[in-house]
């Protein structure tokens, strides 16, 4: 037997057929009622984004502020809008995603006491990460986030920055390209 | 003069440690929406929030 068919009741077809190579192969159904995924149905890790700092941009000493991320990488749901660099959950696409940022602040002299990257969830902090250098000032820093949130449609998503120096300090500064990214995307559920 | 600078002059006993987001009591932030940084939290124990017109 070459191929099973198996016939609609009213209409189409469905055949099993095994590939045209050598060997014995096994395939074994789950004992669960339920819709076997195949490749041309198969979920996707979408909607899927990733932005960068285009510019490198001014931070201000002791003041928390928005990051920048004007150079969208891709975006497949048209969900980054780099006008507000926010994150939107688009309609239809709720569920849990994997979200992560990278910041380099930098300042021009070593001053650089805490920089702290916080990810807002809907203009508030949901995660933050930072680094504490009051210690032995730095002339730069670096900080990683990744988390997973269970987002509802709407909610949106900002990253911000924070930087202290010294009193007095100035030149604070995210720094552009691979060093400042912002992306995500739902997990397949 | 930013207004962390501002904030200092007026209040000239204020640390950097005072604007800490997590343990501080004085949160500025900037929303880079093209209004400036503004006060979005004062909680300090002892000073009075500043004014718009110390501010201005």
């Amino acid at each position: 037997m070459a191929d099973i068919v198996l016939t609609g009741d009213t209409s189409g077809a469905i055949t099993v057929a095994a590939p045209a190579v050598a060997g014995t192969n096994t395939i074994t159904l789950p004992a669960e009622t339920g819709t076997i995924v195949t490749s041309t149905s198969a979920a996707t890790n979408t909607p899927a984004f990733s932005a960068e700092l285009g510019t490198a941009q001014t931070l201000t000493n002791i003041t928390v502020t928005k990051a920048l991320f004007d150079n969208q990488l891709f975006d497949t749901d048209n969900a980054f809008d780099t006008s507000t660099n926010r994150f939107t959950v688009p309609t239809g696409k709720a569920g849990i995603y994997s979200i992560s940022a990278h910041l380099r602040l930098a300042t021009s002299a070593s001053n650089l006491n805490l920089a702290v990257m916080y990810l807002y969830k809907n203009n508030a902090i949901a995660k933050y990460a930072y680094n504490n250098n009051a210690s032995n000032p730095l002339s730069a820093n670096s900080i990683a986030l990744t988390t997973l949130l269970d987002l509802n449609v709407g909610d949106y998503l900002e990253i911000f920055a924070y930087m202290q120096g010294a009193i007095t300090a100035s030149g604070l500064s995210l720094n552009t390209g691979q060093h400042t990214v912002f992306c995500g995307h739902r997990l397949i559920t | 003069m930013t207004l962390s600078e501002k904030i200092m002059t007026i209040y000239p006993e204020l640390t950097t440690e005072d604007f800490e987001p997590m343990e501080g009591t004085i949160v500025l932030q900037d929303n880079c929406d093209g209004k400036g940084a503004y006060i979005a939290k004062w909680e300090h124990p002892t000073l009075a929030k500043p004014t718009d017109e110390e501010l201005s």
